[in-house]
């Protein structure tokens, strides 16, 4: 038996079988989270709710409009913390990429730590830690450890991003002379910006998901959707937590579609 | 003196992590200061306590669990994924969208499919596999943990796939073709060449979600038993119990941070060395 063919045959059962079930398990919590935003009551033992309403959207639209500029402002922390980290991760990832520097693996293992320490212990610690060297403000503390949780992430997209091959088309554009703002502009940035997407939608969606981060360092002063949507489930409200969890999911599409618009705009300035 | 200025692309990083690392080590020896300096009494006084020693096994029992299934399940998955050759790789959204959702609605998912009064209590109810809603087995806020180690799964999976079948495929494309090439089965090619060629991605993977699964806050507070409890939400608690309890939360985050620097270890010696 060819064994390439076989490879070809098999693989084409089993795609249908995994996307099947990524699918079904990806779509079915969705598929809950649409539906019981708009429930109004479900009572046992119906298998699918039948009472409906615009309840619990109405709610956080207009009855508790605290509410809804607390989900305004957390999408804006979270843009502002995604623009910081990706800034910084640049400025790492080009050092990690620049020939004949000292201490590559030292700067690799900082910005890997932070995976492998919990939130939590990170947390209570810089709680004293801020309140030592007198930095109070909650808005301050909370972006900077958000930032930190995210860079592994960022740089890792970045870095890879800027391999040998952009190196490549830079010095061929550099030889052609472009310098400066415009070899940015034109090559550089074109070129990453494919890597410089992923980099900035995971620090939002790592950003907003934060809980303990955000609740401890920012004593309840900053809030993070999840902060917002926690107490809902706690208490049982669950028709408020999924209109919260579909609001925070249309918040990252929205934050998609608008970065895939850019991207195919700077593409068409470089062609 | 191009190369100075080099170092400057350094900086911002630095500052961040310094501020990283005063930030645990000073949470970590402020649990060690007692009344009269250096001394273990904050950790004599949760060892004391009778819910400590259960809350230790439970949390790693919750994070081995759902580690070692996820490792042995993502193996599983990616034999059968590299079956597909290139094809894989239209499935990678999939793994993206489930990194991507925050550990609270996950948990709300997970209590919409499993609580008494969830989706999977009603069918089996029309099913008439139960009599009532109190029939339905505990699989959140039990002391198993069942709920919580489910939804570790369901996030945890799709990110070791996301992390090690890139490599694993790479692998596969030149080694395991050439094996097969020389007539190995899929199975071997993929047991005895690509796995071995690739496993140090995949316990990389293992040692990041098993230090996170350990510290982690989100799932067990929110679908965690009232005894035990998760470290994570002991040392919460007693934070909110009130300035002077502080130590003691300090505690309990010493003893997660020394499994995780201890599991770090071990992250860092499996984690290829990127080519520069």
């Amino acid at each position: 038996m060819n064994p390439i063919k076989y490879k070809g045959r098999a693989g084409g059962i089993f795609y249908l079988l995994f996307r099947n079930l990524f699918f079904l398990s990806l779509v079915l919590p969705l598929f809950f989270l649409l539906l019981f935003s708009f429930t109004e009551r479900y009572a046992w033992p119906e298998l699918f709710p039948t009472s409906f309403s615009l309840r619990s959207f109405k709610s956080i639209l207009f009855q508790r409009k605290a509410l809804f500029q607390d989900t305004l402002f957390s999408m804006v922390f979270s843009l502002l913390v995604s623009l910081c980290t990706v800034l910084v991760a640049f400025c790492t990832a080009k050092y990690q990429n620049e020939e004949g520097l000292k201490g590559k693996g030292l700067v690799a293992f900082l910005v890997n730590f932070p995976i492998m320490i919990p939130a939590t212990v990170f947390a209570m610690g810089a709680q004293i830690l801020f309140l030592k060297i007198k930095i109070f403000n909650p808005f301050l503390t909370v972006f900077l450890a958000h930032v930190l949780y995210a860079l592994p992430y960022a740089v890792s997209f970045l870095q890879e991003g800027m391999s040998r091959k952009m190196k490549l088309y830079e010095e061929q554009a550099k030889v052609m002379g472009a310098v400066g703002g415009r070899l940015f502009w034109k090559v550089s940035l074109p070129l990453l910006y494919p890597y410089i997407f992923p980099a900035f939608m995971m620090s939002y969606i790592l950003s907003m998901s934060q809980y303990i981060l955000t609740l401890i360092l920012g004593g309840g002063k900053v809030k993070s959707l999840s902060l917002i949507m926690v107490p809902y489930i706690q208490s049982g409200e669950r028709n408020l937590a999924s209109a919260y969890g579909l609001i925070f999911l249309s918040s990252s599409f929205l934050l998609f579609f608008l970065l895939d618009f850019l991207e195919k705009g700077i593409q068409r300035e470089r062609g | 003196m191009k190369k100075k200025i080099s170092y400057l692309w350094i900086l911002p990083q630095l500052l961040l992590s310094t501020i990283f690392l005063l930030g645990i080590s000073y949470g970590f020896i402020k649990s060690f200061l007692g009344e009269n300096g250096l001394s273990l009494e904050h950790y004599q006084e949760i060892m004391g306590r009778g819910d400590t020693v259960p809350s230790i096994f439970y949390t790693l029992r919750l994070s081995l669990f759902s580690s070692f299934l996820s490792l042995a399940l993502a193996i599983l998955f990616s034999f059968f994924l590299l079956q597909m050759g290139e094809k894989w790789k239209r499935l990678e959204g999939f793994f993206r969208i489930a990194i991507m959702m925050p550990h609270s609605l996950v948990a709300l998912f997970f209590l919409f499919l499993l609580s008494s009064n969830g989706f999977l209590a009603r069918l089996f109810y029309s099913f008439s596999w139960i009599s009532s809603q109190t029939d339905f087995p505990a699989l959140v806020y039990d002391e198993k943990g069942i709920g919580i180690i489910l939804s570790y799964l369901w996030k945890e999976l799709p990110f070791v796939l996301f992390f090690s079948l890139p490599l694993a495929y790479q692998v596969d494309e030149k080694a395991g073709e050439a094996a097969r090439c020389l007539g190995a089965t899929p199975f071997q090619a993929f047991w005895k060449i690509t796995l071995p060629l690739s496993i140090r991605q995949y316990l990389a993977a293992f040692f990041i979600i098993f230090s996170f699964s350990f510290g982690a806050f989100d799932l067990p507070y929110l679908l965690g038993a009232t005894s035990p409890k998760a470290l994570s939400v002991l040392s919460y608690q007693e934070l909110q119990r009130g300035f002077l309890q502080r130590p003691v939360a300090l505690a309990y985050n010493g003893i997660i941070l020394l499994f995780s620097l201890f599991l770090s270890y071990f992250y860092f010696k499996f984690l290829p060395k990127k080519k520069s």
